[in-house]
């Protein structure tokens, strides 16, 4: 098990003070800090390797190629995948909006329905969405009191070609059974999505365990540069897809009128590739790979089990999610004594305290929990129960600033 | 931390002025701040071109909320024309504690759903 007091060493932004406090950073939902070893990664790549890929046969074009198929090689051995199932795109986000595209759009037929949940992020609603108008249907399964999804409730039948869900929320915390939802999809006949951007980070995940068809995640939510995230999906599924931008590198060869693509994965990746960050990200899997992604997974959940403890001594907390902190991941939203969570992420701050406020990009959740926003504290593996502690007595605090 | 929740905020977000809906009024928009999901509605009833009646209604933080009350308090009376003219300057100068780049928009959102008001009408 790694010390997350030493940790925090390799993460220079500690050093920074906050309106003169120490910075504790509990917004990793949004963004996690990064450590020296991804900006050195970076920094090595830009000033001994620079060079474009896959094309050009001087050395640093070599040596830009490999290390970018390196790089590829690396997360997806991270996820237990091919190197050819890997399609580096921006983040999640892209992820998602590449299958809706590029496959989809092409698969599906009116009348088809897609199955997500009421709890999933903007990301995998609004993409979804567009496709309405070709008469697609979408359906939400429902979350019960506790935040979790209601199985039974699932009533999957012919027309639901798509199971598009999050394996951890990142509202309520809550760690979705996706392998199991993955096992009764296909039996359905179903494709299914996982959307691991608040897994991926925080728990080993393994694609060949899960059995899914397509899993995405954002590097920055786990230690990379911004600007770079996955598309993993299984390779008989991205050689049924459509590519969704043309260009350079996703091509074998170009007449004035029609094109013949490349294999998998490059047919998704037109145009010059974020070399550089990939790289980054890369580097970042090296790292966490190094601190063990069950240790990773073990460090949440301490925190978690510890927060949810001292949370609920709290006068006049409300807690949304799971009560079983063994059910969550990292991720704790809350409200606090009726104070808006803009006002109470605004006074933490005066005490060096990060945390989120708002709706999370997931309003149709926030509707289902009867509130317009949480305050969301979040955990990665340089957070210490002493943050938590901090946290908690800052709430005195609040009282005072708001003359509760 | 307390320069910014001073009491004069503390006080309109606690016991907001014109705090309501109304009915049948010559102008009314809604406005939301995509940030935190906050919304402001606001309603306007005129009278020989003056505002003669104001109010408005939502959820929000106690900047969002105190500022609302400070705008319906200060557009009482005024005329289109002066509606019409007033700029973000005037709003944030009528919350009187300096704002960072973000909580400008929690200042901004009853101005901005005035404006849509009188796109509106």
């Amino acid at each position: 098990m790694f010390d997350p007091v030493k940790v925090r060493k390799d993460f220079p932004i500690f050093k920074r003070k906050i309106n003169g406090k120490p910075l504790i950073y509990l917004d990793n939902a949004a963004t996690t800090q990064r450590p020296k070893e991804v900006v050195k990664a970076l920094e090595d790549f830009y000033f001994n390797h620079n060079a474009n890929v896959a094309r050009g046969v001087h050395t640093l074009a070599e040596e830009a190629t490999e290390m970018y198929e390196k790089a590829r090689a690396t997360v997806a051995k991270f996820i237990n995948a091919d190197p050819s199932e890997i399609v580096f795109v921006r983040n999640a986000t892209e992820g998602i909006n590449l299958i809706a595209y590029g496959y989809a759009m092409h698969a599906l037929n009116a009348g088809d329905e897609i199955l997500l949940s009421q709890m999933e992020h903007h990301s995998n609603i609004v993409p979804w969405q567009f496709l309405q108008s070709k008469g697609i249907k979408l359906r939400f399964a429902d979350i019960d009191e506790d935040g979790k999804l209601k199985m039974p409730d699932w009533n999957l039948n012919s027309k639901v070609k798509i199971v598009s869900i999050t394996q951890a929320s990142n509202v309520l915390g809550t760690v979705n059974p996706v392998k199991e939802i993955a096992k009764r999809a296909h039996e359905n006949g179903s494709i299914v999505i996982v959307d691991g951007a608040q897994s991926v980070p925080h728990m080993p995940v393994d694609v060949k365990d899960l059995d899914c068809d397509f899993l995405v995640f954002s590097g920055h939510k786990m230690l990379a540069p911004f600007g770079i995230g996955v598309l993993y999906g299984k390779k008989k599924m991205l050689e049924k897809m459509q590519p969704f931008m043309g260009g350079g590198d996703m091509i074998k060869s170009v007449g004035l009128f029609e094109t013949t693509y490349n294999d998998v994965p490059h047919k998704f990746e037109a145009g010059t590739p974020n070399i550089a960050d990939a790289i980054g990200l890369a580097a970042a899997v090296d790292y966490l790979n190094k601190l063990g992604m069950k240790s990773v997974q073990t460090h949440d959940r301490e925190l978690v089990e510890y927060a949810m403890k001292k949370l609920s001594s709290v006068k006049g907390i409300t807690i949304y999610g799971p009560k079983d902190s063994k059910a969550r991941s990292g991720v704790i939203s809350f409200n606090f004594a009726n104070i808006h969570p803009h006002d109470l992420s605004a006074i933490l701050n005066s005490r060096g305290i990060a945390i989120r406020s708002g709706h999370a990009c997931a309003q149709p959740l926030m509707k289902q929990l009867k509130v317009n926003s949480v305050a969301r504290i979040s955990f990665y593996i340089y957070n210490t129960k002493k943050d938590i502690d901090e946290l908690v007595k800052a709430f005195e605090y609040v009282r005072k600033v708001m003359r509760l | 931390m307390e320069a910014l929740y001073q009491e004069e905020i503390l006080e309109n977000f606690k016991h907001p002025k014109n705090y309501g809906s109304m009915k049948n009024p010559d102008a009314r928009a809604k406005e939301d701040n995509p940030f935190c999901g906050d919304e402001i509605e606001i309603f306007l009833k005129f009278d020989n071109g003056k505002v003669s009646d104001v109010k408005f209604q939502g959820s929000g933080c106690a900047i969002s909320q105190a500022s609302a009350s400070f705008l319906t308090e200060h557009i009482k009376n005024k005329t289109m024309a002066q509606l019409k003219a007033m700029e973000e300057d005037e709003m944030l100068k009528l919350v009187k504690v300096n704002l960072s780049i973000v909580r400008m928009k929690c200042g901004l959102l009853a101005f901005w759903a005035l404006r849509k008001a009188l796109e509106n009408k």
